[in-house]
């Protein structure tokens, strides 16, 4: 009595996982081209410009003076529309407890690919200088 | 594919395994030259993004971070003296001196400005408004299609006042 029958042998098995393999990873490789780059290089150094702009023009140190976050949230909320932000300030050296967060409108929770610097600023409070920290996160809107 | 001899005839014999192999094969090949056409040009046009989002924020991160060489390159009248074209003032942000003859350098020649920012054959449109998105100030050529444009937005301080800088490259 004849059977016929196919016999998967290990070496062809393997060799086909190598082939799809191979496969796989050069769609990946293609997809990780110099565009991803970009965009988190731009995304960092939107973060940074960020906040030098907050602490150069004084927007920090007058939110924290005035306490009032008005000037803070006009600036994020003038960020590119697919672009969102937050600030949060804490006062140095306890970054546990912020003294206010302001979020652009409209956006509330992080999505997808974010950026955090922090930036320094001082506030003059006769005749002491207290420093304050802020934590600038700058994510793009994926809603 | 040994040749054997049955029955005195010469022949083949075609092995189901090899004929496996084959197909496998010839699937394989077709699948890598069927996307091969489309990846080499989704690939070039990829890279010419890449390269033209790579010069935009190249060229805004130089006028913005640097004071330009020599840093009084804004009262040069010689503009070949001119080694690399900056805004920065020493507070980190623009300074009034340098955008206004950066503007004025636009006005009068357009093609050499560029040229010194490194954009070579690509053209460029920047732009600075206040957060209430009044513009305060552009030079370059606006594009008019806006699906090959490069844009990249950056905040920084002009006047001791916040403002968003937008530059905008895109091909001729």
């Amino acid at each position: 009595m004849k059977t016929r029958g196919f016999v998967i042998a290990i070496d062809a098995l393997l060799s086909l996982i190598i082939l799809f393999s191979m496969i796989g990873l050069a769609f990946s490789a293609f997809d990780h081209s110099g565009g991803e780059w970009n965009e988190r290089f731009r995304l960092s150094s939107f973060a940074h410009h960020a906040g030098v702009t907050l602490e150069s023009s004084s927007y920090l140190s007058r939110a924290v003076t005035l306490d009032s976050t008005t000037g803070v949230q006009s600036f994020l909320d003038s960020f590119p529309q697919n672009m969102c932000g937050s600030v949060a300030v804490y006062p140095s050296p306890d970054t546990n407890t912020a003294d206010f967060i302001v979020s652009k409108n409209g956006c509330s929770s992080i999505t997808g690919e974010s950026e955090v610097v922090s930036q320094g600023f001082m506030v003059a409070s006769p005749p002491d200088v207290n420093l304050y920290v802020a934590r600038i996160t700058v994510w793009v809107n994926q809603g | 594919m040994n040749p054997i001899q049955i029955g005195g005839k010469k022949g083949q014999l075609y092995a189901s395994d090899a004929l496996l192999s084959l197909v496998v094969f010839a699937f394989a090949l077709a699948l890598i030259a069927g996307i091969n056409y489309q990846l080499v040009a989704q690939s070039d046009s990829t890279n010419q993004t890449d390269v033209q989002d790579a010069a935009a924020i190249r060229t805004i991160t130089t006028l913005l971070s640097s004071p330009g060489e020599p840093v009084y390159w804004e009262t040069l009248t010689d503009r070949n003296a001119v080694k690399s074209v900056g805004l920065a003032n020493h507070h980190a942000g623009i300074s009034i001196e340098k955008w206004n003859a950066f503007v004025d350098w636009n006005a009068d020649d357009y093609t050499s400005l560029k040229q010194w920012m490194g954009l070579g054959t690509s053209n460029f449109y920047l732009s600075m408004a206040d957060i209430n998105r009044t513009v305060l100030g552009y030079a370059g050529i606006q594009p008019t299609d806006v699906n090959s444009v490069s844009v990249v937005v950056f905040p920084s301080v002009y006047q001791q006042k916040p403002v968003v800088v937008q530059m905008q490259v895109y091909p001729t």
